[in-house]
């Protein structure tokens, strides 16, 4: 789920990977914060459909960020790369900071006994990786952020 | 020249409906890179071939002013030398909006292109409802509607997006068989960005919200995007060529130089050895098919399927498949969506379907389970099972528990059912049926994880092969990569007046 958090008049992208996870992941303008939510999972399974909640446990997370990364380019987030599939990371190709042109490899996702391949959607730069060889991961759980230029 | 002022008058009266909604509109439509509703119809259709109907039709007036033709130009004309219906909403005319004399003229040219056995074309470009005809206006798309589900199966149904399409106006476009979008200036959407404020809070733009992108890579909305009115219209065109004019007739043979008998060697190195490796099925489909004419529809959602028209031997095919270098080739929700509406597209419109099968089966997980897994995979077992037209299928390697069943397997009704070498033909993967098979033997044993192994090694050679399914007659023939071609055409031929009679009944009750 993806949303536009206003905050003192500054806007930030953020994104719920899944609310129903403990801990609630969501991307904050391309960084990764972790939620505890104080209260019991109920209340946040029935946010789903409700309107408020997802809302205000995301912002929660930003008093725990310095200074917000600057946005997004793409206003959907899309600079983050989600796990398309379940499965176990097997190599992670690439390390922050290292330049990757769209359609590379950059990192490979064993799920139902296939290597798949996963490949950079877009030219840019990679500022984070949240995954290391070995890593079950969910999902749509994000891999890694790459920001374009 | 004439100097009958009748005369004199009626072609004053057609220079002015030629003009839409006048000059300065449609200069100001020109500047946003838009084509006028005739300029579209001019690049549609075969020079000199349209021929306008009801030009001189005016609505209800709107702040005391009618427009003629409102704000839509109808017709007939042909493509690539075939009679085809057509209208085209021009913006320049109250905003292209829908009233009641405006779903009359569209309602028209449906129900001549379902008379004739002719496909029906949509060009949109719409603001909606036309706010000042209150109930008319809503009666108008309700007429649409019903046209186009009585239409759906008959003939063949294409929108192309050339503009805004919003509100209950993007129903008529779902129900039809293929949408086409152009590229940043067309949206869909049931409620726009300002209503979802309104409601919801939530802050996006038209873009964000129903741009081609979003139908094209989230909402699986779309079949095909085009950079412009010009590319979107060719797309159209191109489309037709593989459907026939109506149900009770066979697409149109395009006569190749591409040999039925083409063998080619680099299928037979396209499978990895080693089960782990993926290779793309996109390059098996464009070998075999002949060469160029491959159209690939809805080619980024759901990746994880491939659906498209192609023709081998010069007759038109429905290819479906999955991607096994995307997840893997499993099968999930949307996979399922987009194969089974393809399906059913193709057996409309007397399409052979030939599916190529690798999938290690649907995909596992909470999420997929509880969002319906079980009623969406449904749908693809219905929509092959129900198929009339010819169906031949090619395991190529995976074709594991469900997803071997759905796949046109030979127990739901398919034709003629190849195997490549490579194929495996399994309920499970070896480690999950040898866990389930042999707990107790291989706890009792000295060496557990040895036994596990000794067990599923047997396993895999007992099914990692094509020729278990075979001897039970699951498959027709064993064939080489390199033969698929010939094997194809081959029985595609023998099976050209495959008639089947479908049972008496209403309709069936497809799970959606």
């Amino acid at each position: 789920m993806k949303m536009r958090v206003v905050i003192e008049e500054t806007a930030y992208n953020v994104e719920i990977v899944d609310l129903n996870a403990r801990p609630v992941v969501a991307i904050v303008d391309g960084e990764r914060f972790e939620v505890w939510p104080e209260s019991s999972p109920a209340p946040v399974v029935g946010s789903l459909d409700g309107r408020q909640a997802p809302a205000a446990s995301a912002p929660a997370a930003l008093p725990a960020s310095p200074a917000p990364a600057p946005s997004v380019p793409d206003a959907a987030g899309s600079g983050t790369v989600l796990a398309p599939i379940p499965g176990v990371i097997l190599a992670v190709r690439v390390k922050p900071g290292e330049q990757v042109t769209a359609g590379q490899e950059v990192c490979v996702l064993e799920a139902m006994k296939m290597q798949n391949s996963i490949r950079a959607k877009q030219s840019g730069v990679v500022s984070a990786v949240y995954v290391s060889d070995g890593q079950h991961v969910k999902h749509h759980q994000p891999l890694m952020v790459i920001k374009s230029e | 020249m004439s100097d009958d002022p009748r005369i004199l008058e009626l072609r004053a009266l057609r220079e002015r409906v030629r003009q839409g909604g006048g000059a300065e509109r449609i200069a100001r439509h020109h500047a946003r890179g838009k084509l006028t509703a005739r300029e579209r119809l001019d690049l549609l259709l075969d020079p000199g071939s349209f021929v306008e109907l009801e030009p001189f039709t005016t609505g209800r007036p709107v702040d005391g002013e009618t427009f003629y033709g409102d704000g839509v130009v109808t017709g007939y004309g042909r493509i690539d030398g075939r009679t085809v219906f057509v209208y085209s909403q021009d913006f320049t005319v109250l905003g292209g909006s829908l009233g009641e004399a405006q779903a009359r003229k569209i309602c028209r040219v449906m129900d001549l292109a379902f008379s004739e056995g002719a496909p029906i074309i949509g060009l949109i470009d719409s603001g909606g409802a036309r706010i000042q005809e209150g109930v008319h206006s809503l009666g108008g798309y309700g007429e649409i509607f019903r046209r186009n589900t009585k239409c759906s199966g008959v003939i063949p149904q294409i929108s192309v997006m050339l503009g805004p399409c919003a509100g209950g106006a993007a129903y008529s476009p779902a129900v039809t068989d293929l949408m086409i979008m152009v590229e940043r200036r067309s949206f869909m959407f049931i409620t726009g960005p300002d209503v979802i404020k309104e409601v919801t809070g939530e802050t996006i733009d038209l873009e964000g919200l129903g741009g081609a992108n979003v139908h094209m890579t989230i909402s699986g909305t779309c079949h095909l995007t085009a950079p412009d009115d010009q590319t979107a219209l060719a797309l159209c065109r191109l489309a037709l060529s593989y459907l026939p004019s109506n149900n009770t007739e066979n697409p149109p043979f395009v006569p190749t130089d591409d040999d039925p008998l083409r063998a080619d060697e680099e299928l037979n190195r396209i499978v990895p050895l080693d089960p782990g490796q993926a290779y793309r099925m996109h390059e098996v489909i464009e070998r075999v098919v002949d060469r160029g004419s491959w159209l690939e529809l809805q080619p980024v959602w759901a990746m994880n399927a491939i659906t498209g028209w192609a023709r081998m031997g010069g007759r038109s095919v429905g290819i479906v498949a999955q991607e096994p270098s995307v997840m893997a080739g499993v099968i999930d929700i949307d996979a399922s969506d987009k194969i089974a509406r393809f399906v059913r597209m193709c057996d409309c419109f007397n399409i052979p379907l030939v599916t190529f099968v690798d999938s290690p089966g649907f995909l596992p997980g909470i999420d997929q389970e509880h969002r319906g897994i079980i009623r969406h995979g449904a749908k693809v077992l219905y929509a092959y099972a129900e198929a009339t037209v010819p169906k031949i299928s090619i395991v190529t390697r995976k074709a594991y528990g469900g997803a071997y069943i759905v796949m046109s397997s030979k127990s739901l009704g398919g034709d003629i059912n190849f195997a490549w070498p490579s194929a495996e033909v399994a309920v499970m993967g070896a480690d999950g049926a040898v866990n389930l098979l042999y707990r107790d033997q291989i706890a009792r044993a000295p060496d557990p994880a040895a036994e596990r192994a000794r067990l599923a090694r047997e396993y895999e050679r007992k099914f990692n092969n094509p020729y278990h399914a075979a001897a039970a007659g699951f498959f027709d023939d064993v064939i080489e990569p390199r033969e698929t071609r010939a094997r194809v055409i081959a029985a595609l031929d023998a099976l050209r007046d495959k008639s089947v009679a479908p049972p008496p009944r209403r309709h069936g009750n497809m799970p959606v």
